[in-house]
C-alpha cells in the first residue's frame, strides 16, 4: 500500500459521501481521485465496487441457454397463474370458473368421495394398493400433452395420430417408419423414434411413468422443484429423472441409456444406481461408460430440436417429397423423415431436404403465428439408397435421421455455432476441430476470419500448440490487421511468443499493442507485461 | 454506478403506455404478455436472488417466487414506474422473506459459496462475471440489511430515497446501512487475494 492511513481514511469519508449522493467539494474530489492513483487497496476497493454496477449484459446468475430461459419462463407463467383458470384444452382460451362454484364443486366431490369410499372399501383387495391407500388414490392425477411433431405412420391406440391432438394418460403412440414428438403440459417433453411404443401413465406420488414397450425415446424434463418426478418404466428396469435431457432405447442387447444433462436413477429388480451426464449405462449393468463425440451430438441435435418445437404458437410445418423418406433438417437439425409435420417455433425457417445421392433441395420459409405452411418437394433418388437407409435406421431404432454430426454441407454459421457451443461447455478438443473445418471448408468467409483468433486461443491456452496459435495470430492480422480482434490477435501472438521463448519478438508485439491500440482491454496487460521483461533486463 | 437504473419517477408517454398495457395484458391472463413480462425482467430478478442469497439452488428458488409473485401481483401495476422498478420491489420483498426463513442455515454456511470458474483469460465479460460471482459471494458475509442497500444501491442504482422507499425503511438508517455495509464490504474485498488479482489483471474501467 503506497498511501498513508490517514489519507485512506479521508478517502472511505469522501466515495462514502458519493455514495450517499450527498455533496463534496471541488478539492476533495480532486484529492479522491488522486488519491487512487497512488493508493493500491483504495483503487482496488473501488473498482470492486464499479464492477458491482456498470454493464447490465453480464449477470451473476448462471447463464441460461435460450432453450432453459424458455422453459424457466413457460414454468413460471403456467406456476403463477391463478386457481380456479382450467383449461379445457390446449387451444381453447382458458375459462374462468368462480370461486363460489369451485367451492360448490368441491363440498359435492367431497360428500361423494367419502360416499365411494365407504362403499367400495369392503369390496376391495388388500393387494390392491390404488383403493387401499386413500392417500394414493388422491394422489393419481391425469396428465395433458399435445403431439407436436409426427413423420411417417404414427398410431394413437389403433387410430392414425394427427398433429397437434390432445394426448393424456392412458393414450399410447406408436410409430412404425417414423418418429413423434409430444410436448406434455407439465414440461416435459419427448421424442419416440421409429418402431416405438410408448404408453402414457398418470401423475402419482408426483411422479410421472411412462412405459417404452418397445424402440426408443428422447426426453427432456424442464428443471424444477415443481414438476413431478419423471420416470420410463421399461421390460429391463426403470428410469427416474427429476431434469435432464436423456435417451432409452430398447436394443436386441438389452435396454441403453444415454444422458446428455442432469442425472437420472436407474432401478432395475430393486437395485439403484446413478447415471450421470455425459455418460450411458445398460440397465440392469452396473458398467457406465462415457458418451462418445458423435453420441454426444447427436444428442445435443435433439436438444436444438426441443427447442424449435413450440405448441403454443399453432404454427404448422408440413412437408413431403417425392419419393418420401428424406431427412428433413430445419435450421441444421435433423427433424425427421417426409412426409413430416411439426409445430414449430414462429420466424424465418431454413428448411432443407436430404435424400442420398441426391442434390439438396433448400427453402427459407417465413413461419407466421398461427399459420400453416405446407411443402411438397420433388426429388430423384438413386436407386435402392433411400430404402437402404430407412431399414438401417429402423433395425438401430433411431428417432431421427441417421447421425449426421458435421454434414459435408453445414453452413458457415452452423459450424461456428457448433464450435463456440463446444468451447461453452469446455470440450476444446470438438470446438479446435470445428472451427479448424469452418476454416478450411469456408476460408474466405467472416466466420472462418473470427475462427482463426478463437481457435489460436484454444490452442495456446488449452491444447499447448503454441505454434499453430501463432500461425493462426499471424494469419488473422495478415488479412485484417485493423480488426475488430486485432489486439486479441496481437496480444495472443505475444503470449505465444512468450510460450515459445522469443522474448524479443514478444517485446516488439507487445510495444505494437500500446502503440496501435492505447484504449484496448488488453493494453494493461501488456504495459505490466512490457515493464516485467525491461525489468529482466536490466537486471541481467 | 449502475446503468440501467429504472426510471422511478416520470417516464416517457410512450414507454409508460406500452408498460401499462403489458401489465394490462398480462393481468387478464395474456400469455405472450406473461411470457414477455417475465423475459423482461427475468435476468434482473435472477441477479438480485443471487446477490442477496449467494449462489445455489437457493437463489434460484427464490428468484422463481419472486418472478410468480410478479406475474401474480401484476394487476396493481399502477404505470407510475417502470416494470423493472415494480419488479424489484416485489424481489426484495420477496428474497428477504426467504432469506429471514434461512437466516439459521446461512450462519451455519456463511463462508461457503459456490467457487467460480478458473480464469481462462481474454474474455472481458467472463472476467467481470468471475468478479460479479466472487462479490456475490462477499457479500453474503455481511448482515442482510446491509447487503440489501449495498445490493440496491452499487448494483441497480438506486439512491437512498428510493431504497427507503422500497425497504419501509427511514433514509437515515438506509444511509446507515449502506455506509457499514459499503465499509465492510470494502475490508473482505481487500481481505481477498484472488479478487485482489482478477481486479489487478485488468486495469481498465468496468463500467
Amino acid at each position: 500500500m503506497i498511501g498513508r492511513e490517514g489519507e485512506c481514511r479521508k478517502a472511505a469519508r469522501i466515495d462514502d459521501r458519493l455514495a450517499a449522493s450527498l455533496s463534496i467539494e471541488a478539492g476533495e474530489l480532486e484529492f479522491y481521485k488522486q488519491h487512487l492513483v497512488v493508493c493500491d487497496r483504495c483503487r482496488l476497493e473501488k473498482r470492486a465496487f464499479d464492477a458491482l454496477g456498470g454493464d447490465a449484459r453480464v449477470g451473476v446468475a448462471t447463464t441460461l441457454d435460450d432453450l432453459s430461459r424458455r422453459r424457466l419462463i413457460d414454468q413460471v407463467v403456467q406456476e403463477a397463474r391463478p386457481p380456479g383458470i382450467v383449461h379445457a384444452d390446449k387451444r381453447s382460451r382458458p375459462v374462468a370458473v368462480s370461486r363460489k362454484w369451485l367451492t360448490v364443486g368441491f363440498a359435492v366431490g367431497a360428500a361423494a368421495a367419502v360416499y365411494l369410499f365407504f362403499f367400495f372399501v369392503p369390496f376391495v383387495s388388500p393387494h390392491d394398493e390404488t383403493f387401499t391407500n386413500t392417500q394414493n388414490a388422491a394422489a393419481i392425477r391425469n396428465v395433458d400433452g399435445l403431439v407436436t411433431l409426427l413423420s411417417g405412420v404414427v398410431l394413437s391406440g389403433d387410430k392414425k395420430a394427427a398433429l397437434g391432438m390432445n394426448i393424456s394418460s392412458g393414450a399410447s403412440l406408436e410409430t412404425r417408419n417414423g418418429s413423434a414428438a409430444v410436448h406434455l403440459i407439465d414440461g416435459i417433453t419427448f421424442v419416440i423414434g421409429s418402431y416405438s411404443l410408448v404408453k402414457i401413465g398418470h401423475i402419482q406420488n408426483e411422479t410421472l411413468e411412462v412405459e417404452l414397450n418397445k424402440g426408443s425415446m428422447i426426453v427432456s424434463v424442464t428443471p424444477g422443484r415443481r414438476h413431478p418426478r419423471f420416470s420410463v418404466a421399461t421390460a429391463a428396469g426403470q428410469v427416474t429423472v427429476k431434469g435432464t435431457i436423456f435417451q432409452v432405447s430398447i436394443e436386441k442387447s438389452g435396454t441403453e441409456v444415454k444422458v446428455l444433462r442432469g442425472e437420472l436413477e436407474l432401478l432395475e429388480s430393486g437395485n439403484r444406481q446413478s447415471l450421470s451426464h455425459g455418460n450411458t449405462a445398460m440397465l440392469g449393468s452396473k458398467a457406465q461408460k462415457k458418451l462418445s463425440d458423435e453420441e454426444k451430438a447427436e444428442l445435443a441435435d435433439r436438444m436444438r430440436m426441443f427447442e424449435l418445437l413450440e405448441p403454443n404458437q399453432n404454427t404448422m410445418l408440413d412437408l413431403s417429397s417425392d419419393p418420401e423418406g428424406a431427412d428433413v433438417f430445419i435450421d441444421s437439425v435433423g427433424f425427421c423423415k417426409t412426409p413430416c409435420s411439426a409445430l414449430v417455433r414462429s420466424g424465418d425457417r431454413e428448411v432443407e431436404l436430404l435424400l442420398e445421392g441426391e442434390s439438396k433441395v433448400h427453402e427459407l420459409v417465413d413461419m407466421a403465428v398461427g399459420s400453416r405452411v405446407s411443402r411438397i418437394f420433388k426429388l430423384v433418388s438413386d436407386k435402392g439408397s433411400d430404402a437402404a437407409g430407412d431399414s438401417e435406421n429402423a433395425a438401430a431404432g433411431k428417432p431421427y435421421p441417421a447421425a449426421h454430426g458435421l454434414r459435408p454441407d453445414q453452413s458457415a454459421k452452423a459450424l461456428l455455432f457448433g464450435a463456440q457451443a463446444a468451447r461453452t461447455a469446455r470440450d476444446f478438443e470438438k470446438a479446435a476441430s470445428l472451427y479448424k473445418k469452418l476454416i478450411e471448408t469456408y476460408p474466405s468467409s467472416n466466420e472462418a476470419t473470427i475462427s482463426l483468433v478463437s481457435l489460436g486461443e484454444i490452442k495456446l491456452e488449452k491444447l499447448n500448440d503454441p505454434n499453430t496459435a501463432l500461425e493462426l495470430f499471424n494469419r488473422y492480422l495478415r488479412g485484417r490487421g485493423k480488426g475488430a480482434l486485432a489486439p486479441e490477435a496481437l496480444f495472443g501472438k505475444s503470449l505465444a511468443e512468450r510460450a515459445l521463448g522469443r522474448i524479443e519478438k514478444e517485446q516488439e508485439t507487445l510495444e505494437l499493442i500500446l502503440k496501435r491500440f492505447p484504449s484496448a482491454v488488453q493494453t494493461a496487460e501488456a504495459s505490466k507485461r512490457l515493464a516485467e521483461i525491461e525489468g529482466d533486463f536490466e537486471h541481467n | 454506478m449502475a446503468k440501467d437504473k429504472p426510471q422511478t419517477g416520470s417516464m416517457q408517454p410512450e414507454r409508460r403506455e406500452s408498460d401499462a398495457r403489458l401489465a394490462y395484458d398480462a393481468a387478464a391472463g395474456d400469455e405472450s404478455a406473461m411470457k414477455k413480462l417475465v423475459d423482461r425482467v427475468m435476468d434482473r430478478v435472477r441477479d438480485t436472488a443471487v446477490y442477496l442469497m449467494g449462489s445455489g439452488p437457493d437463489a434460484e428458488d427464490c428468484s422463481q417466487e419472486s418472478l410468480i409473485q410478479v406475474l401474480r401481483s401484476i394487476g396493481g401495476f399502477r404505470g407510475d414506474c417502470a416494470l423493472e422498478y415494480w419488479a424489484d420491489r416485489i424481489t426484495v420483498r420477496t428474497t428477504m422473506h426467504q432469506v429471514r426463513k434461512t437466516r439459521r442455515r446461512e450462519r451455519l454456511s456463511a463462508n461457503i459459496w459456490e467457487a467460480p470458474p478458473e480464469p481462462v483469460g481474454f474474455d472481458h465479460m467472463a472476467d467481470l462475471k468471475r468478479i460479479r460471482v466472487r462479490l456475490a459471494g462477499l457479500l453474503q458475509k455481511i448482515s442482510k440489511e446491509r447487503r440489501l442497500a449495498v445490493v440496491l444501491h452499487h448494483v441497480h442504482g438506486y439512491d437512498v430515497t428510493e431504497i427507503s422507499e422500497m425497504t419501509d425503511a427511514l433514509p437515515n438508517t438506509v444511509r446507515d446501512r449502506l455506509n457499514k455495509g459499503r465499509k465492510l464490504l470494502k475490508k473482505h474485498i481487500a481481505d481477498d487475494p484472488v479478487l485482489e488479482d482478477w481486479i489487478g489483471r485488468r486495469d481498465h474501467d468496468w463500467a
